[in-house]
């Protein structure tokens, strides 16, 4: 019956990140069509920092790792943040046979939905595409975390939807990571448990006209948490908090008909690179464990999840 | 044991089902659809300064088209409008440059033809410095109402047919029977539609 249950909650896991992620790529690439490489930059900058901001979330809830033990969580994370208005829009630079070039503050991906019209010579009239116009971006994925030996645990995070789309593509989380204690060598007194860890992701989102990846990324997170578990009626309530070093990098593979001829343009976005810091709390029942946390970088996010395993021991 | 956890998946489905649901929101969204048509020309060998090339383009066949190619029709489109015009020498091969100057125009040429209107003028241009490139050209007003007029038409349900004249007055230096000028030559003619696409839209928080 247990096995059940869990199967049917890592289903969930892996059903939204399609919901969520699938009908954006597939409406960029609608909206990129009528952009060259250095315009596609900008629009598509604040969906590169929401998902390095969410990638780089929900790695850990704990600093606790025992030196040996099984032990097993199977978990839900969620990771959202909220856009700013200066994300909405970009600096586009006019393309093609429009004269003369202008500069405009045109609609990001998450800005306006609708297009900004302006006039050139003669009355000739530029179009750049509008946005999604989204307040907030979501993303949902499921880890596995496996421990604990010498002070060591494993996690990992896998996802892989095909949406049965040829236009949408497919969807690739993988997440491979491993965080060891750093308190068990400071001995029973030590006021806080600590840790430190790193993990890396693959995340791929949706499909070009050629087969290839659509947006192709990956990150990698290095850091170090401390947390302390407090007696809370029948469960244990643990604060905690984390530094890291963030790093994501995002590819784009589209086809562009800037110029009303498809051209297949690469885009490589700079790699981020920022520090990061986590305040969370952590509550940790018999079978189960709820979080939610707060995470300060270039781009802030939240998160909150529930495990379901015997992290809580 | 067993009813606690029960009650926690439970909330955990149904908590995300319900957010399956809340988190789309249906949005109309402006996509922006490039159409493009072109025309070659050859030039000479040729002792004068003036002469004359024409070109004429379904425009309804260049935005079917492109409408088609972005998986669009029509009905779909919200406006359209001409973006520009360019042109560019593509093979030019002396052993010294030429300067030329005219214009283009442009007349509707289905149902009853309009009259020439100007819609881009080139003054000066050297065949060496715009060889291989695409330049874009100022456009004029009158030949820019034409267009827009024909696409108007178009969304409207016509099938306007537009001819464009290729006027050149001016040559520098004066080409001779001794030193003709001869020159391969393109134009672009880009227009732009807006299309208006339903979607659902991910805003989860």
């Amino acid at each position: 019956m247990r096995n059940r249950y869990l199967w049917w909650c890592a289903l969930a896991g892996l059903f939204l990140p399609a919901v969520v992620a699938a009908p954006v790529s597939a409406q960029i690439e609608d909206q990129l069509s009528a952009y060259s490489g250095v315009n596609a930059t900008g629009y598509l900058q604040p969906l590169a920092d929401s998902f390095g901001a969410a990638l780089n979330s929900g790695f850990y809830r704990s600093a606790y790792i025992p030196t040996t033990g099984l032990r097993v969580s199977l978990e839900v994370l969620v990771m959202g943040l909220y856009f700013n208005d200066d994300q909405r829009t970009f600096q586009a630079n006019t393309e093609g046979a429009f004269f003369p070039e202008q500069t405009a503050a045109a609609p990001t991906v998450i800005g306006s939905n609708r297009a900004l019209i302006i006039d050139g010579s003669g009355g000739a009239m530029y179009a750049f595409p509008g946005g999604l116009d989204m307040d907030s971006f979501g993303m949902l994925a499921p880890q596995l975390r496996l421990g604990a030996l010498f002070g060591t645990e494993a996690v990992f995070r896998y996802a892989v939807v095909n949406t049965g789309d040829s236009e949408i593509g497919d969807l690739n989380l993988l997440g491979l990571g491993a965080r060891h204690s750093v308190s068990q060598y400071f001995g029973k007194t030590f006021p806080v448990d600590l840790a430190i860890g790193f993990i890396w992701q693959s995340f791929t989102v949706g499909e070009n006209s050629r087969g290839e990846n659509l947006i192709d990324s990956d990150a990698l997170s290095v850091g170090v948490q401390a947390s302390k578990r407090l007696p809370f009626g029948f469960a244990t309530f643990e604060p905690y908090t984390a530094l890291s070093y963030d790093s994501f990098h995002m590819k784009l593979d589209y086809d562009s008909e800037t110029n009303g001829t498809t051209e297949p343009i690469k885009v490589d976005f700079d790699r981020m690179n920022t520090g990061h810091w986590t305040l969370g709390l952590n509550l940790n029942f018999v079978i189960a464990n709820l979080y939610a946390e707060y995470n300060v970088a270039s781009t802030s996010s939240f998160g909150f999840g529930l495990a379901l395993g015997n992290l809580g021991f | 044991m067993r009813s606690a956890l029960s009650l926690l998946v439970a909330s955990l489905l149904i908590v995300m089902g319900g957010a399956t649901g809340c988190i789309m929101e249906e949005k109309v969204v402006e996509i922006v659809v490039n159409g493009e048509t072109t025309a070659d020309f050859q030039h000479g060998p040729s002792a004068s300064e003036s002469f004359t090339d024409d070109f004429s383009v379904n425009l309804a066949s260049v935005l079917d088209q492109a409408l088609a190619d972005a998986g669009f029709s029509r009905g779909d489109i919200r406006s359209a409008f001409l973006k520009g015009g360019a042109y560019g020498v593509t093979v030019f091969s002396h052993t010294h440059d030429w300067a030329v100057g005219g214009e283009v125009s442009v007349q509707r040429i289905d149902g009853t033809p309009g009259s020439p209107a100007a819609v881009l003028e080139y003054t000066v241009q050297s065949l060496e410095g715009a060889l291989g490139k695409t330049t874009p050209v100022p456009l004029v007003a009158p030949g820019t109402e034409v267009i827009n007029q024909a696409l108007t038409d178009y969304l409207a349900g016509g099938d306007p047919t537009l001819r464009f004249e290729v006027i050149n007055d001016d040559v520098e230096p004066a080409p001779t029977a001794a030193d003709p000028i001869q020159f391969e030559w393109k134009i672009w003619v880009q227009v732009q539609a807006i299309v208006e696409e339903e979607t659902e839209v991910p805003d989860p928080f």
